[in-house]
């Protein structure tokens, strides 16, 4: 018979004390991770305008163009560079430093063209929702003195700036932001319960865009991302829904350039009605399709009876996420009282 | 024993009922909810933007339209509330139950729109006299009875108090309504006439305890300022107050049988 010391036992199921520390001791990393993220992309900027500033491509006397005095295609390219690198870096050394390979965590399930483009549609009703409640939201807190104004970024009509402004606002966010949060963020965090991961990706997804007009907006579609992920099992829808909402900002920008103000209106007003309704009309079809669509799989208690209240505490409450946290709350108050 | 203590034990069923239907479907009934009405409220935008001369009319006809699609969709979620409170398998579907037909369209439109125009009829109604007396204050000040400094300022003050009570009498009466969308929402053989009745009955010596149950979500529904949490405190609402009006229900019923039990047996002897 094999000597147990203690009496203990092998268990099949880790105890939710166990869970609870290790949930803790993941999200206290994710959090450092991200805050790296944050950290390193700001360095990385400086570093860049820096460059930039010694190649002679910033026009001193041009700083309040929307561009920082810097000419448009290559503000777009170091941002491409600065996004890129910044976001990829820190989580490789996550994944080194935790000893998780990308496959054991990235959603990749094959999903039907159909099935996907349901999902996105639906998705992208639930972003013009989250849309007008944030405005809302701005319009009730504007009541109290709030500073609600991000600030406007400059707009060049040369095609190769447009080509780059979709590919930095469109492309790539949807690639890196949906590699970090509902790739990484999500996949560590799904083992605690899907609850815990769904809601905990997207308040930390929400934080991470830093001011009071994105928290909100990010955090409920962040909500809508990770649930579809984990729904499908595939990170391609997120990345197809987090592409078309951003591709839809782009393109309304533009449009809010080259066309007259009565034309934009239009078409802004139908193509918000368009898009409600087919949200509508997808999600009645996913759930004729599958009845339990919006039925999140063990949602309320993860694995080890680690119920969602604890988990979500466990999540929240420890150093990482708590410096993350803090860093991008003190940005989003500087923002609303400068 | 505190006050809400029958409040507090609602609203444990209700997360518990939440709980078993899954939060996500709750979730994803009140953002297909808040979406059909982000739709109207875009139509109406685009309605008064694009026809400035005659907004009113375009804005009434949106409205109407609004008005027609959005009532039975009310119903309908009061029905997921209704079936998720009595612990039935509720699925986001039944949001769209009521345009099945337009019998069922119909009935749910009379339903809601009955309960509407009683509840405002009875805030009408008690807001008159409050509303009558700072009228006449405001709008005839050379009257001669008002000419005296301390009359002025007795129908202003009396105003404003009779108004304030008023508000509180018209939603003490509204609660007469409280049960109404979750009798239409689980009894689909009665109708919207009957549902007005039974629901007066049921809440009959029983309007404190849902103005009890309304107090204590006051400060979920000042949440709302902040306008994401609407996203929970709909179905919390919601399912909460079907768990109060299947209460009060039961207990009307079992009254009932009682005194008719009574009733026979004084009958025999």
């Amino acid at each position: 018979m094999q000597y147990h010391p203690y009496q203990w036992e092998q268990r099949s199921q880790p105890s939710a004390y166990y869970m609870g520390r290790m949930l803790r001791r993941q999200s206290s990393a994710i959090g450092f991770t991200l805050l790296g993220i944050f950290l390193m992309m700001n360095v990385l900027a400086v570093i860049l305008v820096l460059v930039l500033g010694r190649m002679g491509l910033i026009d001193y006397t041009q700083l309040n163009n929307g561009f920082q005095g810097i000419d448009p295609v290559a503000y777009y390219l170091m941002y491409g560079v600065y996004a890129g690198l910044g976001a990829i870096l820190p989580v490789i050394c996550l994944l080194r430093a935790l000893n998780i390979s990308l496959g054991e965590i990235l959603p990749s399930r094959r999903v039907g063209v159909k099935q996907g483009a349901l999902c996105v549609l639906f998705g992208m009703s639930v972003c013009m929702l989250a849309n007008m409640m944030v405005n809302l939201l701005c319009a009730n807190l504007e009541q109290f003195g709030v500073n609600t104004d991000t600030g406007a970024q400059g707009y060049d009509n040369s095609p190769a700036a447009i080509a780059l402004l979709f590919f930095s606002t469109a492309v790539m966010p949807a690639f890196m932001e949906e590699f970090v949060y509902r790739g990484v963020v999500l996949g560590m965090l799904r083992r605690f319960g899907n609850g815990v991961a769904v809601v905990g990706s997207s308040l930390l997804f929400g934080l991470m865009h830093g001011n009071i007009v994105q928290i909100p907006f990010a955090l409920i579609v962040g909500l809508v991302l990770a649930y579809l992920v984990t729904k499908t099992g595939s990170i391609w829808v997120g990345v197809a829904l987090h592409f078309a909402n951003n591709a839809y900002a782009c393109l309304m920008e533009v449009l809010s350039y080259q066309l007259s103000d009565g034309a934009y209106m239009l078409c802004y007003y139908l193509v918000v009605l368009a898009i409600i309704l087919l949200g509508i009309v997808a999600a009645v079809i996913l759930m004729r399709r599958q009845l339990g669509f919006f039925v999140l799989p063990s949602a309320s208690a993860g694995p080890g009876g680690l119920g969602f209240a604890a988990a979500m505490r466990q999540m929240v409450l420890n150093p990482g996420v708590i410096a993350f946290a803090g860093v991008l709350l003190a940005q989003t108050v500087y923002l609303c009282v400068s | 024993m505190s006050v809400f203590t029958a409040e507090n034990k609602i609203r444990r069923e209700a997360r518990a009922r939440l709980a078993q239907a899954h939060w996500s479907v709750a979730v994803a009934v009140t953002v297909l909810f808040l979406c059909a009405a982000a739709f109207f409220f875009v139509a109406a935008s685009f309605a008064v933007s694009f026809w400035p001369n005659a907004a009113t009319a375009a804005l009434a006809v949106v409205l109407a339209l609004a008005l027609l699609a959005m009532l039975p969709l009310q119903l309908g979620l009061a029905r997921w509330c209704a079936l998720a409170a009595n612990g039935e398998e509720a699925s986001p579907m039944l949001l769209f139950t009521y345009y099945r037909g337009p019998a069922a369209w119909g009935r749910a439109l009379a339903v809601t729109l009955r309960r509407m125009l009683w509840r405002l009829l009875w805030l009408v109604v008690c807001l008159l006299p409050g509303g009558a007396l700072l009228g006449v204050a405001y709008q005839w000040p050379q009257a001669p009875f008002l000419q005296r400094q301390e009359v002025m300022q007795l129908c202003l003050i009396g105003g404003w108090v009779l108004v304030a009570a008023g508000a509180v009498a018209g939603i003490w009466m509204g609660l007469r309504y409280f049960a109404v969308s979750y009798l239409a929402a689980t009894r689909e053989e009665l109708s919207p006439q009957a549902c007005i009745r039974l629901s007066r009955q049921v809440m009959k010596g029983h309007k404190g305890a849902a103005f009890r149950l309304l107090i204590t979500y006051v400060l979920w529904v000042a949440s709302c300022f902040f306008i994401l949490p609407l996203l929970v405190v709909v179905p919390y609402m919601g399912v909460g107050t079907a768990v109060c009006a299947k209460w009060l229900t039961q207990l009307w019923q079992n009254t009932r049988k009682e005194s008719e039990a009574n009733r026979v047996d004084g009958g025999e002897r």
